[in-house]
């Protein structure tokens, strides 16, 4: 699985909807995407990439491309 | 006040309860956290042995563990899902700070983390499903209860107090999406034990205002002071 697959995966596990809508999701942009979905799609990161994530970088996770900005630059996720 | 014997001590910010029973140099303490009134406790009365029982695994129920081991003779007692997650500085993180963006600033928010740093501890027995123990006297039931957090349980005290830790919090629908929990486990296994709680038990839950279960009453999902 590429890492892009693996990143869409844990939005769409996470939090149940499609790759379309994963695509461009904001935080709190969705139900499922509240403070308690937050530590559910950190864990799922941190398990498809096997990485612990740091404090600054979870709280500036805010979207879907957020987040792929910060798992290349901190983390050496190439996508 | 319920009891004049059981301190509380809130948690900054995410406002978790830590209770506390001081007899005879003995403190029995449920769900330790780092609040400056539970140090100032501490530094103005005389502890020599402190028995600990955790609720579950989340951080705003354990972040004075490491404390108590530091300054005293010290036993932790929780589930064996709670000793495990709590030994993973991981699952120690507290994440559900975030929710609290916008009640506070970024930055105060992102200082409280700070505050809290990584952290992992250590648990001394663990059970499934149910143990009981004495305790200076007290008889004590401890109950898995899963759903809110895999290592959850419920401790009953002296046929009394319940402290139901975040599987029973007046006034707030239960939060099974964290990870490890699950609605299904809460709904089959922990809530006929929380529905069959009688009335004249007081409940020390693990957010608020203790109060006695007469005052509650289940209603979609919550249970809600009458």
């Amino acid at each position: 699985m590429s890492n892009e697959e693996k990143y869409l995966n844990a939005f769409t596990e996470t939090f149940g909807i499609s790759e379309d809508e994963a695509k461009g999701l904001e935080y709190q942009a969705i139900e499922a995407w509240d403070s308690v979905g937050h530590m559910g799609l950190i864990a799922a990161l941190e398990d498809a990439f096997d990485i612990m994530m740091d404090t600054d970088d979870i709280i500036d996770l805010s979207s879907f491309a957020k987040g792929k900005e910060i798992l290349t630059k901190n983390y050496e996720v190439e996508f | 006040m319920f009891s004049n014997e059981i301190n509380r001590f809130e948690m900054d910010y995410i406002k978790s309860n830590m209770y506390l029973l001081l007899e005879n140099g003995n403190a029995l303490i449920v769900d330790p956290n780092k609040s400056s009134s539970a140090i100032s406790f501490y530094d103005n009365n005389v502890i020599n042995k402190v028995t600990v029982i955790l609720t579950h695994e989340h951080f705003d129920h354990t972040t004075g563990v490491n404390i108590l081991y530091d300054r005293y003779d010290t036993e932790v007692i929780c589930t064996v899902e709670c000793s495990k997650s709590i030994a993973d500085m991981k699952c120690n993180r507290p994440m559900a700070l975030m929710g609290l963006i916008g009640e506070y600033s970024k930055e105060e928010i992102m200082s409280a983390y700070r505050a809290i740093g990584k952290y992992s501890c250590k648990s001394d027995v663990t059970f499934n499903g149910n143990m009981n123990l004495e305790w200076n006297g007290h008889i004590l039931k401890l109950l898995a209860t899963p759903g809110h957090s895999k290592g959850s349980c419920c401790i009953e005290m002296d046929d009394k107090f319940i402290f139901t830790g975040d599987s029973l919090v007046p006034e707030e629908q239960v939060i099974t999406g964290f990870p490890g929990g699950s609605n299904d486990e809460y709904v089959n296994k922990t809530l006929p034990f929380l529905l069959s709680i009688s009335s004249d038990k007081i409940i020390m839950p693990g957010h608020g205002s203790p109060c006695k279960m007469s005052e509650l009453r289940y209603e979609d999902g919550i249970f809600i002071k009458s």
